[in-house]
């Protein structure tokens, strides 16, 4: 059975892929595998990058770099918007370069763990973070502890997890069956990422560099991960071993529980309170975007114009 | 006299037009509440809000506003659903501020807890959303490459006492005697929040009035830092100075403070979740005031047209797409 999944269609195989048509350039971004990084790059070597729209968006995107993955300030394009005979010809044309990114599965899975479950960023899991529960020692998070239940948990309700791209294997992303890439690197081994900058710097003739957006909580695997966590990880991501021959990597059997401090837990939970916040406020802010709306607000105004300022005039309170 | 008279009446209505639009009311338990900004009014509007039956959480996730968490959201009148003391008639205020059966209750806090709260929440979490002005004042201070608690609280103390009218844009660090002024209303309480079962007192108060059960929460929203780990006697000073008034008129016991305090470094981890907290905060802050900006109806005739448009536009790029 193969490690890819049956669907060769284009659709399905360049789904995700972007075009820098000045550069001649296509990229398939994979989460979690250094994508935020990448896409800065390629928008800059480009020139499509436009910082100005960052106030406008409204999506909930809890950090400033992250706003990259929104198209208006990437300015790349989508290959599925282009008809099936340019995207072809793009594909297989010499001049063109397809570049992809891949990362060791587990650092990949502790990544997404940290990101989309532990720090609460907004994503698609079934059920929300009920089957991923904090595992608290005296109060205090165990990180290990609780990034062990993750894996179990991902190993068992797999599909739960999979409607979220973040968690998805590579193999399902980066189709080396179906399409032929110029230029895949690991970003976990050093001068991964540099090689796509150079390439960057050769075809746009301006100096690229990788930016490190350091947004993790800078713990390293080997402190949370034992042997058996990443077993379980591994089975999981199976096909992603068999598609790009992954080293199995070695885990110390078992390890010593890494507890947050007290004040790290604290901030943990106003982090998530914080982002609990940017998501409900974003949908609010998308609410405001429709005929409906817009219609309730010329018949706000009317009526404020009407009653000489008395109907829907709150002005705003000190307090909030 | 007749000088000083006009500017009395004059000071007492710039208090009452401050105080009217800051005081909260439930006309059907009779309270009158006026909160003092970081002195646990967030609980105890949450207390009063709960007691008169207004309490609406659900609107929480309607507000386009950036708050520091769902539990700060009670400080908007469509949750908290309190009236304002501003929108009754002449005879209802008169009858709140004057009539025997009413309660009026106002908060007061330890000056020094009450300006590093002030300081932890508006500055160093980035919760003050006005002016950048008093964030770029007050900035973090690193020892050794660590971003140091002790040492950026310090320097807040010593940019405060420098550029009081700049700090006093944002209430938080208005003095308690600004809020407070007995001279001018009748006050049947002040609760001393800080004082071990006075907002218990003040939820039994509001149980008997209300008739439900009610009990404070600890909303659990500050770092956790002990005060006397990172303020020293010349930082303490300093906030007894800008907020002497405070200390004159409530009569706030003048507390005594280690002569120095060792730095209190954050971690690396910590630095991290500290940049994470402000960047999620930042970000929050950006969406609200986008999404605030589109009302109106020069908006609302553009949101039309737009979704007329998208009728028959097939735009590449969706504006609510995130990735």
């Amino acid at each position: 059975m193969s490690a890819f999944p049956s669907d060769t269609s284009l659709t399905a195989v360049t789904r995700k892929t972007l075009v820098a048509p000045r550069l001649k350039v296509l990229y398939t971004p994979t989460t979690k595998v250094a994508s935020t990084t990448i896409k800065w790059m390629l928008a800059e070597a480009e020139g499509s990058l436009d910082t100005s729209v960052i106030p406008n968006l409204m999506a909930a995107i809890t950090n400033r770099s992250q706003t990259i993955h929104n198209r208006q300030v990437s300015g790349l394009g989508k290959l599925t918007e282009y008809s099936e005979r340019d995207a072809r010809a793009m594909l297989d044309s010499e001049d063109w370069l397809h570049i992809a990114a891949l990362r060791d599965p587990v650092s990949r899975a502790y990544s997404a763990w940290e990101n989309r479950v532990f720090m609460r960023a907004s994503g698609r899991i079934v059920g929300g973070f009920e089957l991923t529960p904090d595992v608290l020692v005296d109060g205090r998070i165990s990180m290990s502890g609780s990034f062990a239940h993750f894996a179990d948990a991902l190993a068992q309700h797999t599909d739960a997890f999979m409607g979220d791209h973040h968690f998805t294997p590579q193999s399902h992303v980066v189709r080396t069956d179906a399409v032929k890439y110029g230029l895949v690197v690991r970003v976990d081994e050093p001068g991964g990422i540099e090689r796509i900058a150079s390439v960057l710097c050769d075809r746009s003739g301006k100096n690229i560099a990788p930016q490190r957006h350091n947004e993790s909580m800078g713990i390293s695997l080997e402190r949370v991960c034992d042997q058996h966590t990443a077993n379980r990880l591994m089975a999981t991501y199976a096909m992603d071993y068999e598609a790009f021959g992954f080293a199995r990597r070695q885990m110390p059997a078992s390890i010593e529980p890494y507890v947050l401090s007290d004040a790290e837990t604290q901030l943990v939970t106003l982090v998530r309170q914080s982002v609990e916040r940017v998501g409900s406020v974003s949908q609010a802010a998308q609410r405001r975007m429709s005929a409906r709306y817009g219609v309730r607000q010329i018949r706000k105004t009317i009526l404020r114009k009407v009653s000489f300022g008395k109907m829907y005039n709150t002005p705003r309170s000190m307090h909030w | 006299m007749g000088r000083r008279s006009s500017n009395d009446s004059s000071t007492a209505r710039s208090y009452l037009d401050e105080f009217a639009h800051l005081a909260l009311v439930s006309p059907s338990l009779k309270v009158l509440y006026v909160p003092t900004p970081k002195a646990a009014c967030t609980t105890l509007k949450l207390l009063l809000a709960e007691a008169a039956g207004s309490h609406r959480p659900e609107m929480a996730d309607r507000l386009a506003i950036m708050h520091v968490s769902r539990a700060q959201t009670i400080h908007h009148p469509a949750v908290h659903g309190l009236n304002r003391f501003v929108d009754l008639s002449t005879r209802q205020q008169r009858e709140v501020l004057g009539a025997d059966d009413w309660l009026r209750i106002a908060s007061l806090r330890d000056p020094v807890s009450r300006a590093y709260s002030a300081w932890e929440n508006r500055i160093f979490m980035r919760a003050h959303r006005r002016t950048r002005e008093i964030i770029a004042l007050a900035h973090d201070v690193s020892t050794n490459g660590r971003l140091d608690i002790a040492a950026s609280f310090a320097h807040f103390t010593q940019v405060l006492l420098a550029n009081e009218p700049t700090f006093m844009v944002d209430h938080h660090f208005w003095p308690q005697s600004r809020v407070v002024q007995t001279n001018h209303v009748q006050f049947t309480s002040l609760v001393r929040v800080d004082q071990p079962g006075e907002i218990d007192a003040f939820a039994r108060l509001l149980s008997e009035r209300s008739g439900r059960s009610l009990a404070a929460l600890r909303l659990n929203e500050g770092l956790g830092v002990k005060l006397d780990r990172v303020c020293d006697r010349a930082t303490a000073d300093r906030v007894m100075a800008v907020y002497r008034n405070d200390y004159e008129r409530f009569g706030f016991a003048r507390r005594q403070w280690p002569t120095s305090v060792e730095p209190l470094l954050l971690s690396d981890t910590e630095m991290r979740l500290v940049a994470a907290y402000r960047g999620a905060f930042e970000r929050g802050i950006s969406v609200a005031r986008e999404s605030q900006r589109r009302t109106g109806a020069r908006y609302g005739v553009s949101q039309m047209r737009r979704a007329l448009g998208g009728l028959f536009d097939r735009s590449p790029i969706d504006p609510k797409e995130i990735q």
